[in-house]
């Protein structure tokens, strides 16, 4: 293979000029100024869970400058969902959590809007309402949140309907390997504990927003703050509209990290009725409320295993508190099972639940499962590796699968640097140096690391389309979405690479429905992979064209082309060189007359290369959770922090972070280096900092950054100290042997540092975030019940 | 009340009309069509909707455009110069690879902007705690510090 002269390069990226001098129009800026605009608003439930008795909409119908006051009589009587159809568009006869959406409003004004919404009357009968997952999933539970979830539709993946154990339970996973019973009996050492992580959200900067205009042939466009214009359409089926009558527009993404697509539906709804264009932003509230968070769930862990280090068995009871809808979650809840394909298990009995509370719906957040299965499992190892008196790296080490061996769903591992991501992150962090601890007593320091990863689905597919102007320039149309992870950069690296430009020649067309072919999108670390390969195999598909009618003009063969700089060249004697534009249909002999002139038929000279890359997914057993391939490829990392526990005040902090991570190869290593970054800092937050408040009537405390913290600068290591790289196991189906890394990036992060707090002070936290308060808990129950006699 | 005022921003004098209670963030975008300035948590705890106000980096969201009268306004759009070259730090960001989704970048590289005017030479570690009233949530910030101190070396 020639030597790549673009992939594999730190190009920059194409969107950071707009970006920077803040020119980039995100969906936010559409709609702004526009004459006619309508402003939506949401009336939401204020009761966990209540049935509507009466909505009385007169006095907000009436209000000045409202155009329309939507209830759930106005939207259509089934229920939709992605995997289990339990939601309408606005409530009908029941509100099931605090925040629950019962009305739109438009208006002339975002005020007058917000005004009207003041004015709806509701009548509620309050009904006894429910926020424990453990006591929801219940046979004889007394509330019942849908009376009907056994006749809901299952669109996808129904056998996650099967064995349910109670009337709020909608999803159980399972996945049986070998026998654990035996296992256990085997083991010298059985571990048990209990595992817990909050919900916590996005924090998008963008809030959450979209405009939906009306068009003159009686369809529609909506813009959106999402992402997936292509399967943003599914929302057709909600409204009973064809998809032709739905064009949907995405523009770079204000931040995404899972979803934020709600505000979609609502103008959608608004703009059918008023024949208006429509905007809606959501609060910052709403966007914390409506936004699809991250699963908060209670895991059993129980291990056996062999006084020298070898698991022998592994089994997992995760409770998954999913809020009061299910969206993503079922599949969010299955694919958290991916997160055990990184160590040898030879007998592993995993049973997942999803359970309907009155608590807001959930979704996906980086990691998409993971990284809270991992949150439990890699400090599992952790105290497993203490108890041994193993060192938790060489624990780790001995553990992990290898190349061509059989993971706990019975597929065949493939492109895996774990270990030396491991080695990588354990040299960085100096592991096996011994600390120095401070003077200040109250101060420890401590050391930590942990392995994780994240898989890419693997029943999904992408198409491209790659177009060649006639001046060389080339542009690429794809279905996925530039959320700032760069997706737009890598696709033009590999169109310059396959076609030898310089990058600027390289446009990019994407978010829009109407142009783009078909793409199952941007999530679950994919992009690169799929939409990579869709891309990488239409410029192969173009070229294979502009060679065979090259082919004739220079009277030789098509495999005997190539192109550079727009210039067609015979490889075995690059002088003779064809101008792309003489390809034009004018300037081919059987044009005659006035055709020659036509640049219509010249600009349709332009070649136009397609193709489609799809996974080849197989059938996963229902009953085992066993298939052959079911993800597409995994991303490995290692992560080793260091830090300070103040025992007096149980603040910690991240001294330092090391990560190593195998992404198959780098298309651009400085944008593979800050999704791992990112990821660090988002993973800081989670262990620590974030975490949803609710009191007991189900209210969230606190719905902003004021209360709900992420990470500032202070709190992250930078420079030196948070040190970072990549190893490369190329993967065999990736662009370049790329596989994506995204999510993988935070799967490491909250246990690691957990871990680091045991090896500083000798107490484990089982509950996520780590807050001062539970840090400080922790402390004094040690104190309390086990002073230390010897110091660790 | 709907006024209409004078505005200087980015050096030109502008009349725009307003309602008297609309925070500057909101004129700037819904007014002046100024769109780099964002907002985003709506409680002056992001830094998204940072602008210079008559040097000094100021929280446009929480801003009353009534007081922004006869100051000298300065957003993300003004900061190319004359002869339309980028200013070190946006030039920074771009080669540091401190952009990610570009939601926070103009607030943070006007923030920035504040700190590198009063202190020319920051540490690592003032550059952390100046701006650690500007969150991002895609870059965990490692870039970001480079590009400052970066740019620093070039002003």
């Amino acid at each position: 293979m020639a030597e790549l002269t673009v992939i594999g390069k730190n190009i920059v990226k194409i969107d950071a000029l707009e970006k920077v001098t803040g020119k980039t129009k995100y969906a936010s800026e559409e709609g702004i100024g526009i004459p006619g605009m309508l402003y939506g608003k949401i009336l939401t439930s204020p009761y966990a869970h209540a049935r509507i008795l009466n909505i009385d909409t007169s006095k907000a119908s009436r209000s000045k400058g409202v155009r329309a006051v939507l209830t759930g009589k106005d939207t259509p009587r089934h229920r939709d969902g992605i995997l289990i159809d339990d939601r309408h568009v606005l409530c009908h006869e029941r509100v099931r959590f605090v925040g629950d959406t019962i009305a739109v409003v438009a208006a002339d004004s975002v005020e007058a809007a917000e005004e009207a919404t003041k004015l709806i009357q509701v009548e509620y009968e309050a009904l006894p309402a429910i926020f424990n997952a453990e006591e929801a999933m219940q046979p004889d539970c007394p509330v019942i949140l849908h009376p009907e979830l056994a006749n809901y539709n299952r669109p996808a993946y129904g056998y996650l309907g099967n064995d349910l154990p109670g009337p709020n339970v909608h999803t159980h996973h399972k996945i049986r390997k070998g026998n654990v019973d035996k296992g256990f009996q085997e083991a010298d050492l059985i571990i048990e504990n209990r595992f817990q992580n909050d919900r916590i959200t996005h924090c998008q900067f963008e809030l959450y927003n979209s405009v939906c205009y009306p068009e003159s042939d009686g369809s529609l466009t909506l813009w959106t703050s999402g992402r997936n214009a292509i399967t943003l359409q599914n929302m057709c089926r909600e409204f009973n509209l064809s998809r032709s009558k739905l064009r949907v527009r995405t523009s770079y993404t204000g931040g995404m990290y899972g979803l934020k697509a709600r505000t979609a539906r609502f103008t959608i709804l608004l703009a059918l009725k008023t024949d208006r264009p429509v905007k809606m932003v959501y609060t910052r509230e709403d966007c914390f409320i409506d936004g699809l968070n991250r699963l908060p769930k209670i895991i059993y862990v129980k291990d056996g295993i062999k006084r020298d280090g070898t698991i022998l068995a592994r089994e997992i009871k995760v409770i998954v508190n999913t809020g009061a809808y299910t969206d993503y979650a079922p599949l969010t809840i299955r694919n958290g099972g991916f997160h055990a394909s990184q160590y040898r298990l030879p007998n592993y009995k995993w049973d997942a639940y999803g359970v309907y509370t009155n608590e807001p719906p959930c979704g996906p957040l980086r990691g998409f499962g993971n990284a809270e299965a991992l949150w439990a499992t890699e400090q599992q190892m952790d105290i497993a590796a203490d108890k041994l008196g193993i060192d938790p790296l060489e624990f780790r080490l001995l553990n992990t699968v290898d190349e061509g061996e059989i993971d706990v769903r019975g597929q065949r591992v493939h492109s895996i640097g774990a270990k030396e991501c491991l080695r990588k992150a354990a040299e960085w962090i100096d592991w096996d140096k011994p600390l120095d601890q401070p003077k200040d007593k109250h101060i420890k320091i401590g050391k930590g690391i942990a392995l994780g990863n994240k898989y890419s689905l693997g029943d999904t597919a992408s198409s491209a389309m790659v177009k060649t102007n006639l001046d060389g320039t080339i542009e690429v149309f794809h279905g996925g979405d530039d959320c700032g992870q760069g997706l737009n950069t890598v696709v033009a690296q590999i169109a310059a690479e396959e076609f030898h430009v310089p990058i600027e020649k390289v446009k990019v067309i994407f978010g829009d429905s109407a142009r783009v072919p078909y793409d199952y999108g941007t999530a679950s670390s994919r992009s690169t992979l799929y939409i990579g390969n869709a891309v990488l195999l239409a410029c192969r598909d173009a070229k294979k064209k502009l060679f065979e009618l090259a082919a004739k003009k220079l009277n030789t063969t098509p495999d005997g082309i190539d192109i550079r700089d727009g210039k067609l060249f015979i490889i075995s004697d690059p002088q003779k060189v064809l101008d792309i534009s003489g390809l034009a249909l004018g300037k081919s002999p059987e044009a005659t007359g006035l055709v020659k002139w036509a640049t219509c038929l010249e600009e349709g000279a332009g070649i136009i290369g397609t193709a489609s890359f799809w996974g080849h997914a197989d059938q996963e057993d229902p009953e085992t959770g066993q298939g052959e391939r079911l993800s597409m490829s995994v991303a490995y990392g290692g992560q080793a922090v260091e830090v300070a526990v103040d025992t007096e005040t149980g603040i910690v902090k991240v001294l330092r972070v090391c990560s190593a991570f195998d992404n198959g190869k780098s298309i651009n290593p400085k944008m593979c280096e800050a999704q791992i970054e990112g990821g660090v800092a988002l993973g800081i937050g989670s262990a620590l900092y974030e975490g949803f408040i609710f009191n007991d009537k189900g209210e969230l405390l606190n719905p902003n950054f004021h209360d709900y913290k992420i990470c500032s600068m202070i709190n992250v290591p930078s420079g030196d100290n948070n040190k970072l790289g990549m190893v490369e196991y190329p993967h065999r189906a990736g662009p370049y042997g790329a596989k994506g890394v995204g999510e993988a990036a935070m799967t490491p992060t909250a246990p690691a540092i957990a871990n680091a707090i045991y090896n500083a002070i000798g107490v484990r936290l089982y509950h996520m975030p780590m807050t001062p308060e539970r840090v400080l808990q922790a402390v004094r129950k040690i104190e309390r019940y086990h002073p230390p006699t010897t110091k660790k | 009340m709907k006024r209409e005022i004078e505005l200087k921003v980015n050096g030109i004098i502008q009349e725009v009309v307003v309602e008297s209670w609309w925070s500057l963030a909101r004129v700037l975008r819904e007014g002046l069509g100024l769109t780099g300035t964002k907002i985003s948590c709506e409680s002056g705890d992001c830094g998204a909707c940072t602008v210079l106000i008559d040097g000094k980096a100021v929280k446009s969201c929480l801003y009353p455009v009534m007081k922004a009268k006869n100051k000298d306004i300065v957003t993300i759009e003004g900061l190319i110069d004359q002869q339309g070259q980028l200013h070190p730090l946006q030039d920074a960001f771009i080669k540091h690879f401190a952009v990610q989704c570009g939601y926070c970048t103009p607030g943070m590289i006007i923030a920035a902007k504040a700190l590198l005017d009063e202190n020319p030479k920051p540490t690592e570690e003032q550059v952390k705690e100046y701006l650690s009233g500007n969150l991002c949530r895609c870059t965990g910030y490692k870039k970001i510090v480079e590009s400052i101190l970066a740019a620093a070396e070039k002003i």
